[in-house]
């Protein structure tokens, strides 16, 4: 009895954590969108389907999502292949790789936004040697968002090689040799071994990276203000603009219900995507078989 | 019997120290959600009340959007934490409105009220009540640097001359503007801007221009902007503002925060800015300015219209201490020791009426100062009056901001009326 309890105990304080502060804060959120003076009722969900500024920044999470989330995760791999290899100061570069993630959000925005500025910024200037004109980076309605997208990936890459990079070096070393013997080239064994040995860690990183990325807002709030034109205007911001500028809770409340279900939907579908479905169908066969020498 | 008696004496000696000490330690402190900028200004005044009345006050600070932040989370949610707020004119009513100010109607007489300026006192008053007191006024002022200026071979006379009755053109300032930077800055590599907001970006000093040109604000019902913005006066004002840009004249990509310093660092030739500015000038030793009115433009001379209104002080009506938060919100606007005080301070247009007289006939009140008397008697244009003026700022604020950044205007005011309309449903159902 007392060792069928314990496993419980342990996991109380976990749970109750998880429930004061995940589950309740989503229940009250999904109350909320549901109240309207009062009454249950769908009107809340009805004024924000009917707004287009929902659907212009459901475009713009979409679209900085679908970008965001492969790039970085495509450059985090790269890197990680780099600093996993066992040379000379690899834990340097892994070190430096690393740094951008260390520094706040907010200060980097601020050293991004000094470096896209419109009139003296380092990256104007440098275009102007070659006669590229000004360009507007956070200013234009074009560039803004794909601005956004280098200044996340720049801070969010290094944190994402260290998982890619502990995933490749839990790889047995004798799986490399067998490939080696074999005569499999460096990129035929990271194709058909590295990648396909990291299927975990690839979707641990794409799930983490999609719900960071679909909650970020800060470089919105602080240099383009969901602007030009919306052009980076994202939900999560939205809905902040709706709690703390409007004091529109129901309207916030309603908009963030429906990014936890987009980003419910997009799990489950890298949980499909990505999920080990040999694991899977051998756990499968073997309940099958055991079940029939059972009836047997 | 008689022990017990005595041990009853000791207790009741003990209850009443005990509860003699307690009343003694209880001393009230009050606490202000507060603007940062103005944290060395505000510090005096609560030091000086303290030595006054024993009331000790402290201050919050924010920056300008995380105040109104702040006020919309904290107070909106019925905190306590706060006892006084900093409240902008026009959310004066919006406040009033979702019940986060206290009613101040008791706490102040006619004769109170008659030292305040009439259309600040209506502007802080909703349904009948007064919810607020007007700490200081603003009105706007066209400063340039006079060392810069000279250097490009301006003739200063022109500018230096200009009256509220002959008022310089925002057309002359531009060609001055442009003249000078071909002088001063002609390939751009120093950065030089020739003319600009101080609040660029903000619905608060870039309405000025439609304003200025007949355009309204809003419309009556305080909730569509459809036959405001699609309007000549805000179509040409957008457009001017766009092609001044386009020149190099108005700057891009400069926020309100940063642009005063480029003013200060003679990066900056003309910048419209509050009546308190040569306060800044001074602590960033920048001397070599001076002021005139706002421009008007040209064939509008009788038009000018210029931003007014500024900070109140509220009370929280969740405040467990109203009636200290009141008489400190009394005592600093309608006191004229503590209203001289903080114009000594901070140098902005007081409110009060006998400061107001006394520095409306001194001959020694500076330049600017009396550019923003004769402005806020004359020229002072309200803010849009509307229970979404956060909505509208922030609709408003994208418009200039596109426009800045050479968004086709027609396109811009077409999305602007469409989004304020979305944003307001919520007060027409």
């Amino acid at each position: 009895m007392k060792n069928k309890c314990a496993p419980y105990l342990l996991l109380l304080p976990a749970f109750l954590l998880i429930c004061i502060f995940k589950i309740y804060p989503v229940a009250t959120t999904l109350q909320q969108a549901f109240i309207v003076d009062g009454h249950l009722s769908l009107g809340n969900y009805q004024r924000v389907f009917a707004e287009k500024t929902f659907w212009k920044c459901l475009e713009v999470t979409l679209k900085f999502n679908i970008v965001t989330v492969p790039l970085q995760i495509v450059i985090s791999f790269l890197m990680a292949l780099l600093v996993s290899n066992n040379i000379k100061g690899a834990g340097i570069f892994r070190t430096i790789y690393y740094i951008p993630f260390a520094v706040s959000i907010t200060v980097a925005v601020m050293v991004w936004s000094l470096m896209f500025q419109y009139n003296g910024g380092i990256i104007n200037s440098f275009l102007s040697i070659f006669g590229i004109p000004a360009q507007g980076f956070f200013n234009d309605k074009k560039q803004a968002l794909w601005c956004i997208v280098v200044l996340c990936s720049w801070k969010g890459c290094g944190y994402w090689m260290m998982f890619l990079m502990a995933g490749i070096k839990n790889i047995d070393s004798s799986v490399y040799e067998a490939a080696k013997i074999d005569g499999a080239s460096y990129p035929r064994t990271v194709w058909s071994i590295v990648i396909p040995l990291m299927k975990r860690v690839f979707l641990f990183v794409c799930v983490a990276n999609t719900s960071s990325n679909m909650l970020l807002f800060a470089p919105m709030q602080l240099v383009t203000e969901g602007g030009p034109r919306n052009s980076t205007n994202v939900l999560m911001y939205e809905a902040y603009k709706s709690a703390f500028r409007y004091a529109d809770m129901a309207r916030c409340a309603a908009i963030v219900s429906v990014l936890l279900l987009i980003l419910v939907a997009i799990s489950l579908v890298q949980f499909f995507a990505l999920g080990d479905h040999d694991a899977r169908d051998a756990k499968k066969a073997a309940k099958k078989a055991a079940r029939r020498g059972v009836i047997a | 019997m008689k022990k017990l008696l005595s041990l009853a004496l000791v207790v009741m000696m003990l209850f009443g120290a005990v509860s003699f000490a307690s009343a003694e330690k209880e001393e009230v402190t009050l606490v202000i959600i507060s603007q940062a900028a103005w944290n060395d200004q505000m510090t005096e005044m609560v030091d000086l009340y303290y030595q006054e009345t024993g009331v000790r006050v402290v201050l919050e600070n924010y920056s300008f959007n995380d105040m109104l932040n702040t006020i919309e989370v904290k107070i909106g949610t019925g905190s306590e934490d706060y006892d006084i707020l900093m409240v902008d004119i026009p959310l004066v009513s919006s406040y009033a409105r979702r019940g986060m100010l206290a009613d101040l109607t008791p706490y102040f007489t006619e004769e109170d009220l008659a030292m305040l300026p009439s259309a600040a006192v209506t502007a802080s008053t909703y349904e009948g009540k007064l919810y607020a007191s007007p700490i200081c006024n603003s009105s706007q002022v066209m400063y340039f640097n006079t060392m810069l200026l000279e250097q490009a071979g301006v003739d200063l006379s022109e500018l230096q001359n200009a009256t509220a009755d002959n008022r310089v053109t925002w057309e002359r300032v531009a060609e001055i503007a442009e003249n000078a930077l071909q002088v001063l800055d002609p390939d751009h590599s120093l950065g030089i801007i020739g003319m600009d907001f101080q609040q660029v970006d903000r619905v608060y000093q870039m309405n000025q221009l439609p304003n200025s040109l007949g355009g309204l604000q809003v419309d009556e019902t305080g909730f569509s902007l459809d036959g405001v913005l699609n309007t000549d006066a805000w179509k040409t004002a957008l457009t001017w503002y766009q092609d001044m840009v386009k020149k190099g004249i108005c700057s891009r990509g400069i926020t309100a925060s940063e642009l005063p310093n480029y003013f200060y660092s003679d990066k900056l030739l003309f910048m419209i800015a509050t009546n308190e500015m040569p306060a800044n000038f001074v602590k960033k030793e920048m001397d070599h300015w001076d002021c005139m009115p706002s421009p008007c433009f040209e064939g509008y001379e009788d038009k000018v219209a210029t931003p007014t209104g500024s900070w109140h002080l509220g009370v929280s009506a969740y405040s467990k201490h109203e009636d200290e938060a009141a008489a400190f919100v009394k005592w600093m606007t309608c006191t004229e020791e503590a209203t001289e005080k903080f114009y000594e301070l901070r140098g902005m247009l007081p409110v009060y009426a006998t400061l107001l007289e006394k520095l409306a006939a001194d001959e020694n009140t500076p330049k600017n100062m009396k550019i923003a008397i004769s402005e806020s008697q004359n020229t002072a244009y309200p803010r849009a009056l509307t229970p979404a003026f956060n909505e509208y700022s922030s609709v408003i604020n994208a418009v200039w901001s596109d426009t800045r950044n050479g968004e086709d205007v027609d396109e811009t005011i077409e999305w602007a009326i469409e989004e304020f309309e979305a944003q307001t449903l919520k007060y027409k159902n």
